[in-house]
């Protein structure tokens, strides 16, 4: 289901889903990847490094969801107060992919961050919090 | 607007989704989730629970770790996104999740879409 927030070329993401309505691949595993950026990371967005900035995350959520594994996603705003330097999280995706391994391979591909963590995704039962 | 909710649990809190407690816990987040749904202001499959922390992998650079970033008690152990009329909705959501006295929720809120 495309989520009401349409990745729009070369500008910020929000919220957004598997794309043009390619099939996330079929088997596989779901993964959560989190990313944390430091404070200078978040300053990025906003100053003269913002282009380069948006431009990295923009090409590398598309390759995602040219290779249609993407399943979710969300760029955070930063957190308010300070966090005394620490990173905090900046946004997330959750793929699909058939290891832990091609996980972290996708993982690795991401702009530079502080850290990213993947973490495999519970299989929940269906219910109708679920889609 | 839409707000992303961060569970985060303490290693007890993780240890009862396999102990007997078990049923309690996944009831508890269960009855949460629905309820979110049932207010409609869940994002459909936007969130997941999250297997624990033991399998995580943190990446620096090219180093890749098992195990989370380990300066931190409380992991994160699921998360939801919600759409709602204000922070302080967001919260009042934040707080009625069943996360222990040893965790926490985070609340942030999503980057809005680009104006044009």
């Amino acid at each position: 289901m495309i989520k009401s927030f349409v990745l729009v070329c070369g500008v910020a993401l929000a919220a957004f889903g598997s794309g043009s309505g390619v099939q996330a691949e079929a088997g596989g595993k779901a993964f959560a990847i989190f990313f944390y950026e430091s404070p200078q990371g978040f300053a990025n967005r906003t100053n003269k490094e913002s282009g380069r900035y948006w431009a990295k995350w923009t090409g590398y959520i598309g390759s995602i969801q040219k290779s249609g594994v993407i399943e979710s996603g969300a760029a955070l705003l930063p957190p308010s107060g300070s966090s005394a330097g620490k990173a905090s999280l900046s946004g997330y995706v959750v793929v699909r992919a058939k290891s832990l391994k091609d996980a972290q391979a996708i993982a690795r591909r991401s702009p530079a961050v502080d850290h990213v963590e993947v973490r495999e995704v519970l299989p929940m039962a269906q219910h109708k919090g679920a889609n | 607007m839409t707000y992303c909710l961060a569970y985060y649990e303490s290693a007890a809190d993780f240890e009862r989704r396999e102990s007997s407690d078990a049923p309690a816990y996944w009831g508890a987040w269960s009855a949460y989730i629905d309820a979110l749904a049932d207010a409609n202001v869940l994002v459909r499959g936007a969130g997941a629970g999250l297997q624990p922390p033991a399998t995580a992998t943190v990446i620096r650079g090219k180093d890749i770790q098992d195990g989370p970033v380990v300066d931190t008690r409380e992991q994160l152990g699921g998360f939801v996104l919600i759409t709602v009329e204000s922070l302080d909705e967001a919260i009042s959501w934040a707080q009625k999740a069943p996360v222990s006295g040893d965790g926490a929720v985070e609340v942030r809120p999503v980057l809005p879409p680009p104006a044009g």
